[in-house]
């Protein structure tokens, strides 16, 4: 009876899960090469952005291109606040997470307004007055920027100033990562997540059955800001350099928005795969091929949204579920077939 | 008692530019009594329930529900004072399961998942749905989609139902079984407030009925009377026949 109890509780899903959380945390250990390491981060740090993106993007369907801003404006306090002597980059890294919700507060107040496309042009709007803000000035506030050139972060290697070597960031993101998953599995399995998707849906009936729906989808812009900022400021403390075109740039926005809805957005593990598999080969064509290539990999990128949007809408993972149950589905019918014949 | 006014609808009027979709309407619901609303279409049934449930603000009049107007409160707000209402074109969540469906709308008075689930159970086992709580939205047929909406309506614990030809689209078979479906909510007592084009249900389950003509209210009397009002056969059965 317990046993049976337990089974229920423990579905091969679990295993899965565990397996990869294990995976996950050995994989410095198995691969110590720097250079794969380097991609692991790279590619950790997307599919934490992209599972950021997929509170708002996903759960709540409101395609928010621009929101690669708050990665930058996490990015940009955290540096700034300690380089201008307040205190460790980690408070700043907070600071730069409440500062993002407060922009995403005020910004999104009239966006929401808007529906559909307008307000996914309103967010990039938004990227680009504070890209060109950034661009166009040397110092904002007394604080030195210096414009397009962007800040070095010097190296001390003391993880005060959030810096520890390349398997500590691995572990640090990889941490992160885990943190941002279980937070969408609350959001999504709670009371906000059934409200979200039926925002998603439709927002008329939203209405009539109680749901505030410019509070709720206020609330996912936020926390996604929020998680999207404390990524930009760790990230940017392993480049050693924050600049206006890595952080503020469209590119990094369409990246996130992209890899989330390959992988499948508005799925709990959609935006990892998505990045997971994108990002790995986006990573070895570039270092591969060289940079050259990178407008062949948008090029490529074009054209596998077009066909997911078109006959995968719930994107790969949800294709990956389709195949799976199929084969079950194959398997148990020869099952049953093969008792037929053995009851024959 | 049974003349306690629950709702009332006061001078009501919206204009569309130029059309006057609901001209000076004057309505009131008794709690715990079946209203009717009749009318050709056009006459601005569905947008008067539209005001009633805060989807469209009224260019002028008020609309009191328990002693409190609420004509310039938003959706949300009035759904959670007491009023629930179905769509005359169904509005699922497609990408939903049915019993998601009536959970999403138990969630307002429930917020904790597993007890909205609950009531929601409930609920949609009264409406003989529940071999279909795991079905998507978008596979649903329309049958089951109307009995959706009515739960849905229903796990937000309304004080006031508001359904909007429910009937619409449906054949006979399926008609007399949301009939007693129907019949079923009465009994529990709540106020209801039914449009319909089907004079039978009318007929069975309103205690009066209002009838509207091109945004003006012409008649208000019991369902039988009501049909025997001149104007009504006018605007309904069509000037020809009554002349004949």
């Amino acid at each position: 009876m317990s046993k049976t109890l337990l089974k229920d509780k423990i579905a091969p899903k679990h295993i899965l899960v565990l397996a990869l959380l294990v995976l996950a945390f050995l994989f410095p250990q198995i691969v110590t090469q720097p250079y794969f390491i380097q991609i692991a981060i790279t590619v950790l740090i997307y599919c934490y952005w992209s599972s950021a993106w997929n509170i708002i993007g996903g759960y709540a369907g409101q395609f928010a291109l621009g929101n690669g801003v708050y990665i930058g404006i996490g990015a940009y306090v955290a540096v700034l606040f300690h380089q201008e002597g307040f205190g460790s980059p980690w408070i700043g890294m907070v600071l730069g997470g409440v500062i993002s919700v407060m922009f995403a507060f005020i910004i999104s107040k009239p966006c929401f307004k808007l529906r559909g496309t307008y307000f996914s042009l309103a967010t990039v709007a938004f990227l680009h007055i504070v890209r060109y803000i950034i661009l166009g000035f040397n110092s904002i506030f007394g604080m030195e920027t210096n414009g397009g050139m962007g800040i070095m972060i010097p190296y001390t290697g003391r993880w005060q100033d959030m810096q520890f070597g390349k398997e500590g960031f691995y572990y640090v993101i990889l941490v992160m990562l885990v943190l941002i998953l279980v937070v969408s599995n609350v959001i999504r399995t709670s009371k906000m997540g059934y409200y979200l998707s039926a925002i998603k849906t439709n927002q008329g009936a939203a209405s009539t059955i109680g749901i505030n729906v410019p509070k709720y989808k206020m609330m996912a812009q936020c926390i996604s800001a929020f998680c999207l900022a404390l990524g930009g400021a760790v990230y940017v403390h392993f480049l050693l350099n924050v600049s206006p075109y890595d952080v503020f740039g469209y590119d990094l926005s369409l990246e996130i928005m992209i890899y989330c809805v390959i992988g499948g957005s508005g799925t709990l593990w959609g935006p990892v795969f998505g990045a997971l598999v994108l990002g790995i080969i986006n990573e070895t064509l570039r270092v591969q091929l060289g940079s050259d290539i990178a407008p062949l990999a948008s090029a490529f990128y074009g054209v596998a949204l077009i066909l997911i949007v078109r006959f995968a809408p719930g994107g790969l993972y949800q294709l990956g579920q389709m195949l799976i149950n199929k084969i079950k589905g194959s398997l148990g019918k020869k099952k049953s077939e093969t008792k037929e014949v053995s009851v024959q | 008692m049974s003349e306690e006014r629950i709702i009332v609808v006061d001078h009501l009027t919206k204009r569309f530019g130029g059309l006057k979709a609901v001209d000076d309407v004057s309505i009131h619901l008794n709690r715990g009594e079946t209203l009717g609303l009749i009318g050709a279409n056009g006459a601005g049934k569905t947008t008067l329930f539209n005001m009633i449930s805060g989807v469209l603000k009224p260019t002028s009049g008020t609309i009191t529900f328990d002693g409190v107007e609420i004509q310039k409160k938003k959706a949300h707000e009035i759904c959670k004072m007491g009023i629930g209402r179905t769509y005359q074109i169904v509005q699922p969540f497609t990408t939903l399961t049915l019993l998601e469906n009536v959970l999403a709308g138990a969630l307002m008075r429930h917020p904790r998942v597993a007890d909205a689930r609950e009531v929601a159970e409930g609920i949609i086992d009264m409406l003989g749905i529940s071999h279909l709580k795991n079905t998507k939205g978008a596979s649903l047929t329309l049958i089951q989609l109307k009995r959706m909406e009515i739960a849905r309506a229903l796990a937000t614990e309304p004080k006031v139902l508001l359904l909007d030809e429910v009937m619409a689209g449906l054949n006979p078979g399926e008609r007399v079984e949301l009939l007693e479906t129907m019949q079923k909510i009465k009994e529990t007592g709540i106020s209801i407030i039914i449009i319909e084009h089907i004079m039978k249900v009318i007929m069975t389950l309103a205690d009066r009925a209002y009838v509207l003509n091109q945004g003006c209210l012409i008649a208000e009397d019991t369902p039988q009377k009501v049909m025997e009002h001149p104007e009504v056969i006018k605007s309904y059965i069509g000037e020809r026949h009554y002349a004949s």
